[in-house]
């Protein structure tokens, strides 16, 4: 070990050692002002030379014992009892109620002087004629408890006080801010055989430690060698900056969608009662549209800057069918209902509102956004969640084909197996529900529901080709992505899980 | 979503053809059913609302054997008259305008009949009843009722012994008891009331709050009488309809009811035949699938739809509780349902397509790839915030935008800025790794002439021992020059959020406002329990967008 080759230690290991080549044994924190370096640089250091054998860490607890206010107080003017007693001559007699004119003490502080006074026989309380008196004894006032006082200039362990001292320390517990006792623990450090040799080697090397720029401008670096580190060492704990998992996750969808062939829009989440429900053929007094369900804005209706001829179309398609083929929900539309303003609901709207802009007769579009459901946060619930949604426009696209698109974007997504059934939903007819199958988990989840738009949906807009339509949450995916089971995480932006997910998990 | 539980002895029982317990799950969802629930004695099977049919396990056993071939006729309806009338009083037209009725004869009601017929009656209510207001159903001990019915209005002074009561309350004392007090918003507003009672006036039920007690059911009761009340004719034959129908398939026999209603003469339940037409080539081109006309009319009889091919056409028919059938694309589902949805087998469109990003989020990508290079970590928070973090934050919470009737208070308002979640966020974190440095973009929300208006903003957060105003105008910089190469400068203003003399508005390098920046206050920190300072901008995305998206134009 005495060999061991100084270059494998780290600078902070080498300036250490060569101070406690000096000092033998010494607490952390003198070492601070020995080596110039700061304690958390000592703490580590140490850390590492005692896993080297190079020193030796000894924890002490120190019980130190320091003087209080009337401590000092009393080591200024000594001690009031012995102060009460020198007043007075041996034999003398005095009414107690004299005492205070003779000496400054408060009441307090008098009548605990009289009890300790007593107690020391220098003193006897006697009655005389109906007065209290107070009769100075022969003993000799003579207390111990000054001199040890005198002794406390700093705090000192308990351990420098004699057996009869400590005796005396702790009746001085019961005075009132006499003394006060600490517990200290310190580190203690001391450098091994070993260690005193290698410091020996660490003197006569002739490496340098730090390449400075003067080195290299004057050159002296030609005749230096810079010492090796130790490379294998573990080194403080830095993050990068970062997007959010679920943003993360976000733009992975998107790319996905792209590369299938769609084109990103986005909307508005704040939407009038008309796009996120009445467009999308929702009866006016359908359950969806209930306030437990829906958040509405207070107060607010949508003036419905929106094509009149759409407007007319969507009303009637709820009265009677209009020209789409359908028998309609048969009751009389109201404008005003549609009016009323929601955080909304999912973003077919914004998939329908394209639709009524463009009237494409091909197209396919994604959007990725944020909906809203009135409803008690849980670990599976939350107010608000992402959407994900695809639409595809075409004069000949099938139901089947709405399957093959489905199967290739959660292929992308890493589920090989797909699995549909049938499903409802208000706008989409047929509909579908899908199901993929999670390795990791080995069982089935349940995903998104597509379908292709009602012509009811869609005539009124102005689209005349069947619309494919799927959506699915996002949050489900993410979880299971991170393996979370607690929705709610997702939202919390504990830094710690956040600086620490890595991007290619 | 409303469940139905069913039973496998009773299901065996009622399927016409032999089939094990997995067999039968695994075909279920094959008819858009969900199997919430398995044991070894039932399962609960989620249906959805447009298929009141599905509320019992009749129903279910219904579609499943014409769904697995083990029967290719339909149920027949064959409805004799009874010699039950109900006269209608005009005074009803303005209360609750609409009533039919049937009468089941011979029925046998056990207990788990019982059982399913009540949840049948609640989810009707619930479901295309919408709470009882559009429908409400009473069924009733027919052989304690004595023809002619009437149908009137009362005033709240009437009384009667209601359901499970035993002695006389006052319509009044009803509305105000507990049940009626669920329902008696639906009668809100009228001084009138509607009761059926029979020619003994007697009461069968006040509808649609309650039954009379008269004729309650019990395992005895083999003939029923059933009232159907509502706002919409539609609905109300609609809910007859599936009573009748499920009640026929349990064993009773149905029979009509008279109602006379201004002098002219109905009988109720019609057998209505919901009949439609729908072109072959539309199910060929929805669905992907060459079929032929032959198949078609297979695959619809599997759904218990009569198909009849003519011309270029088929024309259906369905049973009376099929009226969720209201367009050809309804009935195109339904055989592709009688295909199979298993079978089909996935394609692709022919046609193919260029992608691509939008420009807004393809400039907000961007922001984040600075942002994150200069270290930052994004967070992301909920866009409905409370009251008490904008109050914290010591921001005005004048002219919010709120939710109507959140069952969340930490969710009451749209959030007009992303600073109190970018503070909240810090004071979560006070026992994580300094310094802190933290995003995020955001909608945030309000309102600009009379209208409501959302647009992305950037809120940046930097905490540590030692931040300032210096370091987090540093990031500013770095985000203008290094996004747009433009100059974002700052104005001494003051601000509610920041220290006197440490707040600047943001300038664009047209001079417009577009953000604000500074060291939060003392107070403020104080409020949200932080023992670090942070300095943050707050930034307009839209307002720096719009020059991007107008430079590439």
């Amino acid at each position: 070990m005495a060999d061991m080759n100084t270059n494998n230690l780290h600078l902070l290991e080498r300036k250490l050692l060569q101070v406690m080549s000096n000092n033998n044994e010494a607490e952390l924190e003198d070492l601070v002002n020995d080596s110039g370096l700061t304690l958390d640089q000592i703490r580590r250091s140490v850390e590492w030379l005692k896993e080297k054998n190079l020193i030796e860490v000894k924890m002490t607890e120190m019980k130190l014992i320091s003087l209080g206010k009337e401590g000092e107080n009393t080591k200024k003017n000594g001690l009031p009892e012995k102060r009460l007693v020198n007043k007075l001559k041996t034999g003398e007699e005095i009414e107690l109620s004299e005492l205070p004119k003779k000496i400054d003490l408060n009441q307090d502080e008098l009548s605990a002087a009289l009890g300790y006074a007593r107690a020391e026989k220098w003193i006897t309380i006697f009655k005389k004629d109906n007065k209290v008196m107070i009769r100075r004894e022969g003993k000799e006032a003579e207390s111990k408890i000054e001199d040890l006082l005198n002794k406390i200039s700093e705090p000192l362990q308990l351990s420098e006080f004699s057996s009869e001292e400590q005796e005396i320390l702790r009746s001085l517990v019961k005075r009132p801010e006499y003394i006060s006792y600490e517990v200290v623990k310190k580190t203690r450090v001391k450098i091994t055989k070993n260690g005193l040799e290698v410091s020996k080697n660490i003197k006569d090397d002739n490496y340098i430690d730090v390449l400075t720029p003067k080195m290299l401008e004057s050159g002296e670096w030609r005749n230096a060698s810079l010492r090796p580190l130790n490379v294998e060492s573990p080194s403080p704990t830095i993050y990068s900056g970062k997007k959010h998992p679920v943003r993360i996750f976000i733009d992975e969808v998107r790319e996905i969608f792209v590369s299938l062939g769609f084109q990103e829009v986005e909307g508005s989440i704040v939407q009038s009662s008309f796009w996120n429900f009445d467009a999308l053929f929702t009866p006016q007094d359908h359950p969806a549209r209930e306030i437990q369900d829906t958040f509405y804005i207070e107060n607010e209706k949508a003036s419905l800057d929106v094509d009149k001829q759409i407007l007319k179309n969507v009303e009637s398609v709820h009265k009677d069918g209009a020209n789409t083929g359908s028998k309609g929900w048969r009751y009389q539309w109201n404008i005003e209902q549609a009016r009323r303003m929601v955080m909304r609901t999912h973003t077919t709207c914004v998939s329908v509102r394209n639709l009524a802009d463009n009237k494409p007769d091909e197209a396919r579009v994604f959007s990725v956004g944020r909906v809203f459901r009135n409803e008690k946060v849980t670990f599976k619930n939350l107010v608000e969640f992402h959407q994900i949604e695809g639409i595809v426009v075409g004069k000949d696209v099938t139901l089947r084909d709405l399957m093959g698109l489905l199967t290739k974007f959660y292929k992308k997504l890493g589920f090989e197996k797909i699995k549909f059934w049938p499903s409802f939903f208000p706008y989409t007819e047929p509909s579908l529900q899908s199901m993929v199958y999670h390795e990791g988990l080995g069982r089935w989840i349940e995903l998104g529901g597509m379908g292709i738009f009602r012509p009811e949906v869609t005539r009124p807009l102005g689209v005349k080709n069947p619309v494919l339509a799927w959506g699915s949450g996002l949050e489900r995916l993410v979880m299971l992505r991170y393996g979370i089971d607690d929705v709610r995480k997702l939202y919390e932006n504990d830094l710690d899980w956040l600086r620490g997910i890595p991007l290619c998990p | 979503m409303p469940v139905v539980t069913v039973y496998y002895d009773r299901m065996f029982s009622m399927l016409k053809g032999k089939i094990s317990k997995d067999q039968l799950i695994e075909k279920i969802p094959y008819l858009g059913l969900d199997i919430e629930e398995e044991n070894d004695e039932y399962i609960k099977i989620e249906y959805n609302p447009n298929r009141p049919d599905y509320s019992t396990d009749y129903g279910i056993a219904r579609s499943l054997n014409s769904f697995l071939d083990f029967e290719t006729e339909y149920s027949k309806y064959d409805i004799n008259e009874s010699e039950f009338v109900i006269n209608v009083d005009k005074s009803t037209e303005q209360v609750r305008q609409y009533i039919v009725a049937a009468v089941i004869k011979d029925i046998k009601l056990d207990d788990e009949t019982i059982r399913q017929i009540i949840t049948m009656q609640e989810d009707l209510h619930n479901g295309i009843g919408r709470k009882r207001k559009k429908v409400a159903i009473g069924i009733h001990n027919l052989d304690v009722i004595k023809s002619p019915l009437e149908y009137i209005t009362v005033d709240d002074s009437f009384s009667f012994i209601p359901l499970n009561k035993d002695s006389d309350m006052t319509v009044k004392e009803i509305l105000n008891s507990e049940i009626g007090n669920q329902y008696a918003n639906i009668l809100l507003g009228n001084n009138r009331y509607p009761i059926i009672r029979d020619a003994n006036k007697q009461v069968l039920s006040f509808p649609p709050i309650i039954n009379g007690d008269l004729t309650r059911l019990d395992s005895k009761t083999t003939n029923l009488f059933i009232d159907v009340t509502g706002t919409d004719l539609d609905a109300v034959s609609n809910a007859l309809s599936v009573l009748f129908t499920t009640l026929n398939d349990a064993g009773g026999k149905v029979q009509s009811v008279e109602i006379n209603v201004n002098s002219s003469k109905i009988r109720t339940p019609e057998v209505n035949d919901n009949t439609m037409e729908v072109e072959t080539e539309y199910v060929r081109s929805l669905l992907g699938l060459e079929i032929s006309e032959k198949e078609i009319i297979e695959y619809l009889r599997r759904c218990r739809i009569l198909g009849e091919i003519s011309g270029n056409k088929v024309v259906i028919k369905t049973e009376p509780f099929r009226f969720d059938l209201i367009h050809p694309v309804d009935v195109i589902e339904e055989i592709g349902l009688g295909y199979g949805i298993h079978n089909l087998e996935p394609t692709l469109p022919g046609s193919d397509m260029t992608g691509g990003f939008d420009e807004k989020q393809r400039f907000l990508d961007k922001a984040r790839d600075v942002l994150t290079g200069l270290g930052l970590i994004e967070i992301m928070t909920i866009g409905l915030i409370s009251e008490d973090m904008l109050e914290k934050s010591e921001m005005s919470t004048s002219e919010l935008l709120k939710v109507v009737d959140t069952k969340s208070i930490e969710h009451e308002v749209l959030k007009n800025s992303n600073v109190p979640a970018i503070l909240k966020t810090f004071s979560k974190n006070i026992h994580k790794k300094y310094p802190q440095r933290i995003f995020e973009i955001s909608k945030v929300f309000g309102k600009k002439d009379n209208e409501i208006h959302e647009n992305y903003q950037l809120t940046v957060g930097l905490a540590h021992a030692t931040v300032n105003f210096t370091e987090v105008s540093s990031y500013l910089n770095a985000f203008g020059k290094q996004l747009l190469d433009i100059d974002l400068s700052t104005k001494a203003s003051e601000n509610e959020i920041f220290v006197k003399g440490r707040a600047a508005e943001i300038i664009d390098e047209e001079g417009i406002k577009v953000g604000v920046i500074g060291e939060i206050k003392p107070q403020v920190l104080e409020n949200f329990a932080l023992r670090t300072p942070i300095s943050l901008f707050d930034i307009n995305l839209d307002q720096l967008m719009k020059k991007k998206i107008s430079k590439n134009e």
